[in-house]
């Protein structure tokens, strides 16, 4: 399937250079893009699913990018966003797979991030309309955008943080005046966020050095519950219980009307302050824990051994969003750049439901709301300032992350600092950008040195450290683990990237 | 269309589809893991006319039906659960005439959790220690005014020559080897006795101890029933099990209302299986 969608993207690539020379297209067609190779390597080694694995290449990619624009005349363009991606690591386990074919040694993937057709002014001047797969960013923050809900974020990549899931959308674009623009997306079916591979650790159970059962994560339940649930196995020799990788599922909603997300922006534009309100009903985008069983049973294979398999659902609960957001540039206060966006969620209520079996018997069961269906608040504000030449600082604090929902965890507070120094006629770049969560004090430092070798081409070398414990304070806890600390944020890596841009 | 009336139904529908909406994981698990509808009792409850025999008594003399029906709670998490426990006896009086003889039958467990029926750490009496307990009566004293009461009568399994019956702390898992007060008493050369558990499945063996006082009971004129108020204690102790889930019995607390002791006379033919199979329906008119 591979082969043959990069047949076609290959054959298509050939053949628009001609098909636009003979239409006389090729002033109509813009093309952009980006090679990138990207070299990690982990700097620690019991951050993983198994303490003792790392300092080893984690990532070895390369991306080739292809921006495309087609404007057959002023009011129609065709916009392509593709991505070639290899990953650079074996997959073939047997002589058999070295000789297929070049897939198991060179896997590769295709995506297309954007395809969608726009027109400009028809029928009306004052109307545009956008159909097709689309990437959508909305507010005014750098990044950390609350009211920017129409697609979410692919966070395979946590480096890549401004990558997202696209998505078919239907848009319409009205402009009433010149200051004005009224914005209705309707997007018929919902896509999850993707998350890194790291996530499913965390529901993974902690083993000591004899393989034991030493602790499991709590789940959204209250602590005298997870207490109850633990004393469960208190009794039994850890040792004795075989806890398979757990199961977890995802309860997605159905295909149809009622589950479809619509967003609605009215943007005023103004000399010195952009804002916006907006409007969104849809889905939260990441997954909000929703149901767990737990089951025990004697193990056939191993006498006195007990198996006990988790199977647990995450669901996406509903939700509204009113948003503003806004970006001013401060003339009485040296045009300090200022940012704000103010989402008020008003979600779904979620309980989470747990029950225990041993073979047929329920043997125990426990709910507790996850989300309430209270409204709350997220909301990014910050401001950057360019004090001279070579130094740029951009300073956010934060009302929830990216995936925090006011369920049991809670919606935390962060800052977010960047400091951008540029030396040698902008040719040297040292970048220090971090998170701080100002809750738990775990944190994320991601420091950057930007070598721009001639113009279109640059080197970068940097890190991506976690910082925190991977262990939670109270293991009854579910709000106890540490949001960059925990297992399931991923591992803390070193990374050499060259890439061309044209 | 008015702008009141556009900013209301704008209000309405901002705020409406996230207050009414509620996903319940509870729900969602019993529509992925139906709960098992409620084991019906052995004795099926039925409420028709059963065969006792031909009752002959006269006072306590005569054979008899006999339910210690106990309302408890159960705990074995936090939350206790209601439980019915109910000891079943064929009685007769001893041919000295001093006691009672109780000798047992069956023990009928049922445990609600939730408002539902459970089989977690409901009991099965094994067919030996039903036969090993029948061997050896409950003896109920008879006051020799004729009246019906005895207070504090240790019933005990597995557990034979406790300094003090009634207080003795009970062997355990840990401490009961060489201790010669267990014994096999089903002779199922495991220490103590063994009990089925459905729930975590599999035998625990034990020793167990219930403290029964019958409060004064009432002989209806007729001889056909003795009521009256049961007070019951239960202290029960693991020594082992096949499932390391068993190790630790939960404890039950038996509740002084609703616990209640009574005898029905039945023909000197009936039966332990009888009274088994029918016991629901042999003590269903007993008098308050």
């Amino acid at each position: 399937m591979h082969r043959r969608v990069l047949t076609a993207l290959c054959a298509l690539l050939v053949l628009l250079p001609g098909a636009a020379r003979a239409e006389g297209w090729l002033d109509m067609i813009s093309i952009s893009g980006l090679l990138e190779a990207d070299l990690r390597f982990d700097v620690e080694d019991y951050r993983g699913p198994v303490e003792g694995e790392g300092y080893r290449f984690s990532i070895n990619r390369n991306d080739a990018i292809l921006h495309a624009e087609i404007r057959p005349h002023e009011s129609l363009v065709a916009v392509f966003d593709g991505r070639l991606r290899f990953y650079g690591f074996n997959t073939a386990s047997d002589l058999p797979g070295l000789s297929r074919d070049r897939n198991p040694v060179d896997p590769f993937s295709v995506q297309v991030d954007q395809a969608y057709v726009a027109t400009r002014g028809l029928p009306w001047s004052w109307l545009d309309l956008k159909a097709g797969r689309m990437v959508q960013t909305w507010g005014s923050a750098d990044v950390f955008n609350q009211v920017d809900l129409l697609n979410p974020h692919d966070f395979y990549d946590p480096m890549d943080y401004v990558r997202k899931v696209p998505n078919q959308m239907f848009e319409v674009d009205v402009y009433p005046t010149d200051w004005l623009t009224l914005t209705a997306v309707w997007i018929p079916v919902f896509k999850p966020a993707l998350l890194p591979p790291s996530a499913p650790l965390g529901f993974a159970v902690e083993t000591d050095t004899n393989g034991c059962l030493s602790s499991f994560p709590a789940p959204p339940l209250s602590v005298e519950d997870n207490q109850a649930l633990a004393d469960l196995f208190a009794s039994v020799d850890p040792c004795s219980l075989n806890f398979a990788t757990p199961q977890v599922n995802l309860y997605m909603p159905k295909y149809t009307f009622a589950d479809s997300q619509v967003g609605a922006r009215a943007k005023f534009s103004f000399e010195t302050i952009d804002f916006a309100l907006t409007y969104y009903y849809g889905r939260f985008p990441y997954p909000i824990a929703y149901n767990a069983a737990a089951f025990a049973n004697p193990s056939v294979t191993q006498p006195g051994k007990v198996n006990v398999d988790y199977v647990a659902e995450v669901m996406y609960p509903r939700m509204q969003v009113a948003g503003l957001d806004f970006s001013y540039t401060a003339p009485w206060l040296f045009d300090v750049g200022i940012v704000g966006e103010l989402a008020v969620i008003f979600p779904e209520q979620v309980t989470f439901g747990l029950r225990a079996y041993q073979g047929q018997a329920k043997i125990y069961e426990a709910s507790s709301v996850n989300v309430p269906s209270t409204p709350f608040i997220k909301a990014t504000f910050g401001m950057d300032y360019t004090f001279t030449k070579w130094l740029y600082v951009n300073a956010m604090y934060l009302r929830g992350f990216f995936d925090e929902f006011n369920d049991a965890y809670g919606v935390h507070n962060y800052v977010v600092a960047t400091a951008e120094l540029k030396f040698r006629s902008d040719s040297l770049k040292l970048r220090l950008a971090g998170i701080l969560n100002v809750d738990d004090l775990s944190n994320v430092a991601n420091p950057q040195l930007t070598w721009v070798i001639t113009p279109g081409l640059e080197a970068l070398v940097g890190a991506f450290i976690f910082g925190g414990s991977t262990m939670p304070s109270n293991t009854y806890d579910y709000a106890a683990r540490e949001k960059f600390g925990q297992k399931a944020a991923g591992r803390s890596f070193a990374y050499l990237k060259v890439r061309f841009t044209f | 269309m008015n702008f009141k009336t556009l900013g209301l139904v704008s209000a309405l529908s901002l705020v409406a589809p996230g207050c009414g909406l509620h996903s319940d994981g509870l729900a969602r698990l019993e529509e992925l893991y139906p709960t098992p509808q409620p084991v019906t009792p052995s004795d099926g409850g039925t409420g028709g006319p059963v065969d006792i025999g031909t009752p002959m008594c006269s006072g306590y003399e005569g054979k008899w039906a006999v339910r210690l029906y106990q309302d408890a709670t159960i705990a074995p998490l936090l939350t206790p659960w209601k439980m019915t426990l109910i000891d079943l006896f064929l009685a007769e009086k001893s041919s000295s005439g001093a006691t009672m003889d109780l000798r047992f039958c069956n023990q009928d467990v049922s445990i609600i959790a939730s408002g539902q029926a459970t089989n977690l750490g409901k009991t099965v009496v094994p067919a030996a220690l039903k036969s090993a307990l029948f061997q050896t009566p409950l003896s109920v004293p008879l006051p020799s005014d004729g009246s019906f009461h005895a207070a504090d009568l240790p019933w005990l399994w597995g557990l034979q020559g406790l300094n003090d019956p009634l207080t003795d702390p009970l062997p355990n898992k840990d401490n009961y080897m060489g201790d010669p007060r267990v014994f096999d008493q089903d002779g199922d050369t495991q220490a103590g006795v063994t009990m089925n558990i459905l729930s975590p499945p599999g035998d625990r063996y034990m020793v167990r101890r219930a403290v029964f006082t019958f409060e004064q009971g009432k002989l209806t004129l007729d001889n056909q029933w003795i009521t009256g108020v049961l007070k019951s204690r239960i202290d029960e102790s693991a020594l082992g099990a096949t499932n390391q889930l068993l190790l630790t019995p939960a404890p039950i607390t038996v509740n002084a209302a609703g616990t209640v002791y009574q005898f029905r006379c039945v023909g000197q033919t009936y039966t332990c299986a009888a009274l088994e199979r029918d016991h629901q329906a042999v003590f269903k008119d007993a008098p308050k």
